[in-house]
């Protein structure tokens, strides 16, 4: 009787986790041709050239919810080890939105490259260890105008 | 010099299959894996139990009677009398069953309507007044108390302690719940220990000693079936927990008829329970 809602809630979010993210992917890769003009580079600095052009920050964050079946793969996952796929594309997810929404930032700054570009992750579950947590990702870096 | 940012090969980074095949077999994998080691955990448990002295239980019980832990669980004690009468009953009957001397029975008679009665640890037998409420006669007590007292006599409660104390640390080590957690989970599991659910075979196991045990005493095992109509009678009334510690009712009820049907004489009279206990006991539909 104990395991009713647990399969209800894994139903749920796996209903619901896998049509969010189906949409989720398909807005992502629109985008992303949209907004394949503007460059991005890990390297710290621009070319000797373009060193006279100026310069702002430019960000993108986004925080996603892991939903209940992620969450019970995942640790079914745990107990085993290998790859946690449930996990894998929330965070390719979130790891693309974050610089289409950097990318977003830097075409309404006016910038068409961004140098030095850099991701942060974080997770956010605080409190009890079984809480169904998110994953934030932070992309930020230099657009050049 | 002409830079430029490609889309980047999905499959890469995404797995090929499906999200739901991937669950499966992790579920299947574990669960199969999980009921294999509880299993051999179980068997263990079983095994290792058997060694553990019958003395060890009474003092495990005598200590948390001193906690009065006891007396929270199960409820108020009932009449003294009752139950004075009800533990000569089950000395009698301990006797018939050929209980060693160093397994003493403890009946204790709780004031509560639900219809049950149980053994526990240490030789400890609880019988709540809405049981005896219903029972018309001394046959049908006795059959009850032989079932109680067969299950102290096979040590079922501590197999089953053994087996949900082995299951508690099994489920818990792998859930992986804090050190406190852990301790506070498996107190609490202890503390439930008072309430063990027997296995199938423990009930049908301590059915056929009772009914040898009636046979011996009696000389016969008229009224032992009663047991079973009492349940069946009384499905309006708050059973569950009879059901759900005695489960299988039928198939239990089958053997016991059969015994009966083999071991004829019968017809000898059945003892009616005292008139003072009828005066005593509360009434039946309360």
């Amino acid at each position: 009787m104990e395991l009713v809602p647990l399969l209800v809630l894994t139903i749920i979010g796996y209903l619901s986790g896998s049509i969010i993210e189906r949409r989720h992917f398909r807005s992502i890769r629109e985008r992303e041709s949209q907004l394949i003009g503007i460059l991005t580079f890990s390297a710290k600095l621009p070319p000797a050239e373009d060193f006279d052009k100026q310069s702002v920050l430019v960000t993108g964050n986004v925080v996603i919810s892991v939903d209940y079946f992620k969450h019970i793969s995942a640790a079914l996952r745990n107990l085993i080890g290998g790859r946690v796929v449930a996990y894998e594309t929330l965070m390719d997810r979130a790891r693309r939105e974050a610089i289409l929404r950097m990318k977003t930032d830097a075409k309404e700054k006016g910038a068409s490259q961004i140098f030095n570009v850099k991701l942060e992750t974080s997770s956010i579950s605080k409190g009890g260890a079984n809480q169904i947590g998110s994953v934030e990702v932070f992309a930020y870096g230099t657009g050049l105008i | 010099m002409e830079y430029e940012n490609p889309q980047i090969d999905e499959t890469i980074n995404l797995p090929a299959g499906h999200p739901l095949k991937d669950f499966a077999i992790l579920l299947t994998g574990v669960a199969a894996f999980a009921l294999a080691t509880f299993y051999m955990l179980i068997l263990l448990a079983d095994y290792a139990t058997r060694y553990i002295p019958f003395s060890f239980e009474q003092t495990l019980m005598d200590q948390l009677e001193q906690f009065s832990a006891l007396e929270q669980v199960m409820g108020q004690p009932g009449d003294e009398e009752i139950e004075q009468y009800l533990q000569a009953l089950a000395d009698e009957l301990a006797i018939a069953q050929q209980l060693p001397g160093d397994m003493p029975i403890t009946v204790h008679y709780i004031e509560t309507p639900e219809l049950n009665a149980y053994a526990t640890l240490g030789g400890h037998i609880y019988l709540f007044s809405g049981l005896l409420a219903s029972c018309d006669d001394e046959n049908t007590l006795a059959m009850i108390l032989s079932h109680e007292i067969a299950h102290v006599h096979h040590r079922h409660p501590i197999v089953a302690l053994g087996r949900g104390f082995t299951i508690a640390v099994a489920t818990l080590s792998v859930v992986g719940a804090s050190t406190s957690d852990i301790s506070y989970k498996v107190l609490n599991y202890f503390g439930l220990a008072t309430q063990l659910s027997f296995s199938r075979q423990h009930e049908l196991e301590a059915d056929h000693t009772a009914l040898e045990t009636l046979q011996r005493h009696y000389g016969h095992v008229g009224g032992a079936d009663r047991l079973f109509e009492l349940i069946g009678n009384s499905e309006k009334n708050p059973l569950n927990t009879l059901l759900s510690t005695h489960p299988l009712t039928q198939q239990r009820r089958q053997n016991v008829v059969e015994f009966i049907d083999n071991h004829p004489g019968h017809s000898t009279p059945e003892i009616k329970l005292p008139k003072w206990i009828e005066q005593k006991r509360p009434s039946e539909n309360h």
